[in-house]
């Protein structure tokens, strides 16, 4: 005969083997007793008892031990790893042609081994709110990519560092504005704008802005299915507070009746970087009008040095120290406003043989491209190319193991049309004025490792160009062969 | 002769001091408000050799003490959360709950709303925000006012576990330091609704609302009808011995739960 008791260690004795069987089920174990409790198998005291050993049981695996803030709803942490081998040949422009004397000489190959890691985590701190970080290899803008056999010594970790690339806080909600969601982010962030192309385009994959960004989400507008997404971001180019200088006068000299000073910058503050997107996307198309704009700071000077004579009045002496500041001003290379670039990426989506293709394309013109080719090229009579532009044909996606993708893509970047600050660093190693083609094939050999092959040849679109900024003209071509082994964790 | 009086008093002091046992009680302000010294006072009437030291400071102070061994006995009006029952795991402190009784929350209106049941999803609604007028729950149009315990009430974390999904409060929620403050508010504005425990559920311009059909009698709180109660605990380190183990007998025994009932919750033993 089966007595209440003899019900009742059973089902004490299965609640604890399901509870005690997995994390998981230990935390969720307590509407199990709940419910034991309300049929009467166990009593009020006994699901009491049996809820506090299944907590003490968990406190005891790997996972109970560890303590995290009772304020973080969900912890998610993830990263990557990636090994990579790099071949480079860069050549140089014809010899003889007027950019001779200062062109990128010779003709480079490079064998180079390389890997990154990139690891982070992301604290929800309720519905809304999440803080999150990631930690990367490389300190550069566009890139995450150690060299193996870079150290002083060999295999000593010397240059094996590790950098915050990204640190933010993000708020997400929906309602706001009547929308269906929003998102906004502020720090050191991954961006959120749409840029179809191999490693971004236009926005390299690596970049990391720096201050803030939002987006909008609409569903369902005009066409059943569709998104009407807008995005904004206000990122900060240059904290000129590096350029701070005392402010009292310094060096003052007096010589022949003139007197010299240097003094510092009265006010500080940085150049802008201002983007802008409307994106429209269904089912099988999408298109993506966007502004992309560099600011000058409102309000910023330079140290700067300065002469007037030496029996000048005070308002004559604030005359000359303003004029040196204009002066200063004209030339700061921290002080960016000739970027006004209309972008209109697009993308039209289809299946064949059950797998989905893509073919996309961006145009873009910037509407103070003169005025940037000429500031990039010292002069005054450099013509400008205002344009960029690229278009690609994307076939199959990777998700599982054994898919595979096939990515061909062509690219136009004229000198005045864009910055390479922005531009995927991997094509023309990021610079203005080159064209040329991408090919990139990704296979998955398991649903987090993938084997990928990329390819890219440009050229430069003028091989004359007038030189006045780093790196020159470009070169003559450039070719890169990169092959990837990645695992996502 | 003198020495012989110092070493029998010395001897006498000792066998007082020794037979008189104090027991120290740390935790929840809702048990240790007026439940816990009235069942000290009757203990101690048929146990006179027998001190408290009652501190009444909050449930994790009780739960801290018992990890900590500064109390026999810890009171709490919330179960011991996984990272307190590991933290005293790890000092060798087995955390043991026992029932006390059972305190219901019930969910008050201004006497005259229409307002007499709610679903439990229109609860979480109307505390949540997600409806912000009656006319959305079937009361009379006008703007929901709703009180809250403040947030250093366990109350109020209590009550968004049981009846919101953990989700936040409503922003215009204005919070309150006790019950009465509630009772008193929700009794003066017709658009009010707010919880408060069982034993202010008589007070004078409020009305009880039904969930689902249940209100918070013993009978519901007991069958579980009710879905806004909640046990509290005496924690113990392990099985209670000694003054511990008699005082806690003491609760759980017929005169202790009648205390238990006039102080106005629920008994543990049915």
């Amino acid at each position: 005969m089966i007595t209440q008791s003899l019900v009742n260690r059973l089902a004490l004795g299965a609640a604890l083997v399901v509870g005690a069987c997995t994390v998981a089920q230990a935390q969720d174990s307590g509407p199990l007793i709940d419910a034991l409790v309300r049929k009467g198998i166990l009593t009020d005291q006994e699901g009491e008892e049996l809820r506090t050993e299944l907590v003490r049981d968990f406190g005891y695996t790997s996972p109970g031990k560890v303590d995290v803030a009772t304020a973080v709803t969900r912890l998610r942490i993830v990263g990557d790893a990636r090994v990579r081998y790099q071949y480079d040949n860069e050549q140089p422009n014809p010899t003889g042609s007027a950019t001779d004397a200062t062109r990128l000489t010779g003709d480079r190959d490079r064998n180079r081994f390389r890997y990154r890691l990139r690891f982070g985590m992301t604290a929800d701190l309720g519905p809304k709110w999440s803080a999150s970080f990631r930690m990367e290899t490389a300190n550069g803008a566009t890139s995450t990519n150690a060299d193996l056999g870079s150290a002083t010594d060999n295999f000593s970790k010397d240059t094996d560092n590790v950098y915050f690339g990204q640190v933010y806080i993000n708020y997400k909600d929906i309602g706001v504005l009547g929308s269906d969601a929003i998102d906004v982010r502020v720090g050191k962030l991954p961006h959120k704008f749409y840029t179809p192309g191999v490693n971004g385009f236009w926005i390299d994959t690596d970049v990391n802005f720096e201050g803030a960004a939002e987006e909008i989400v609409y569903n369902d507008v005009g066409l059943q299915g569709s998104f009407l997404s807008l995005r904004a971001g206000q990122f900060i180019l240059n904290n000129n507070a590096a350029n701070a200088g005392s402010l009292s006068r310094t060096g003052t000299t007096t010589s022949g009746g003139t007197t010299t000073a240097t003094i510092g910058n009265t006010s500080i503050s940085p150049s802008l970087l201002w983007m802008a997107q409307l994106e429209y996307a269904t089912k099988t198309w999408k298109v993506a009008p966007t502004f992309v704009v560099f600011a000058a700071p409102s309000d910023h000077d330079r140290a700067v040095t300065f002469s007037y004579p030496a029996a000048a009045t005070p308002a004559q002496i604030a005359t000359a120290r303003r004029a040196a500041y204009a002066t200063a001003q004209a030339s700061d290379t921290a002080n960016y406003s000739d970027l006004t670039t209309f972008l209109l990426p697009a993308e039209y989506m289809f299946a064949v043989g059950g797998k989905p293709m893509a073919v996309y394309a961006t145009y873009g013109y910037n509407f103070d491209g003169e005025e940037r080719a000429r500031r990039l090229a010292n002069s005054a009579s450099a013509d400008d190319e205002s344009h960029l532009y690229n278009v690609g044909v994307r076939y199959g996606e990777n998700r599982l193991a054994g898919d595979y993708q096939l990515v061909g893509e062509y690219r136009y970047v004229g000198n005045g049309s864009y910055s390479s600050l922005l531009l995927d660093s991997d094509f023309n190693a990021g610079l203005l004025n080159g064209e040329g083609f991408i090919l990139s094939g990704i296979y998955s050999f398991t649903d987090a490792i993938t084997g990928t092959i990329t390819y890219f040849n440009s050229f430069n679109i003028e091989q004359d160009r007038i030189l006045g900024a780093s790196r020159g003209n470009g070169f003559g071509q450039a070719q890169v062969l990169q092959i990837d082994l990645s695992a996502k964790f | 002769m003198k020495k012989l009086l110092i070493l029998a008093t010395a001897l006498l002091a000792t066998v007082v001091t020794a037979s008189a046992q104090k027991l120290v009680i740390k935790g929840s302000d809702t048990l240790g408000a007026k439940l816990v010294p009235m069942l000290a006072e009757e203990y101690k009437a048929s146990n006179p050799g027998t001190s408290f030291e009652i501190a009444a400071e909050g449930s994790t102070t009780g739960i801290t003490a018992i990890t900590t061994s500064t109390a026999q006995i810890g009171m709490s009006s919330r179960r011991a959360k996984a990272t307190e029952v590991s933290a005293a795991a790890a000092k060798g402190v087995q955390l043991k709950p026992l029932i006390v009784c059972f305190d219901g929350m019930a969910v008050i209106v201004h006497k005259d709303s229409p307002i007499s049941d709610l679903t439990k999803r229109q609860v979480e609604q109307l505390f949540t925000g997600d409806v912000t007028d009656w006319s959305a729950v079937g009361g009379t149009p006008g703007s929901i006012s709703i009180y809250t315990r403040n947030t250093s009430s366990g109350t109020y974390s209590d009550w968004k576990d049981l009846a919101m999904k953990k989700r936040d409060y409503a922003s215009s929620s204005q919070k309150m330091a006790g019950n009465e403050q509630i009772v008193s508010e929700v009794a003066n504005n017709p658009n009010g609704i707010g919880y408060v425990g069982l034993a202010y559920t008589k007070e004078p311009g409020i009305k009880v609302i039904s969930i689902e059909g249940h209100l918070p009698g013993k009978k519901e709180i007991l069958e579980k009808t009710y879905p806004y109660a909640r046990p509290n605990f005496y924690y113990t380190n392990g099985e209670p011995s000694g003054e511990a183990a008699k005082f806690i007998e003491f609760t759980l025994s017929p005169t202790g739960q009648a205390i238990v009932e006039k102080v106005g919750f629920i008994s543990a033993v049915k």
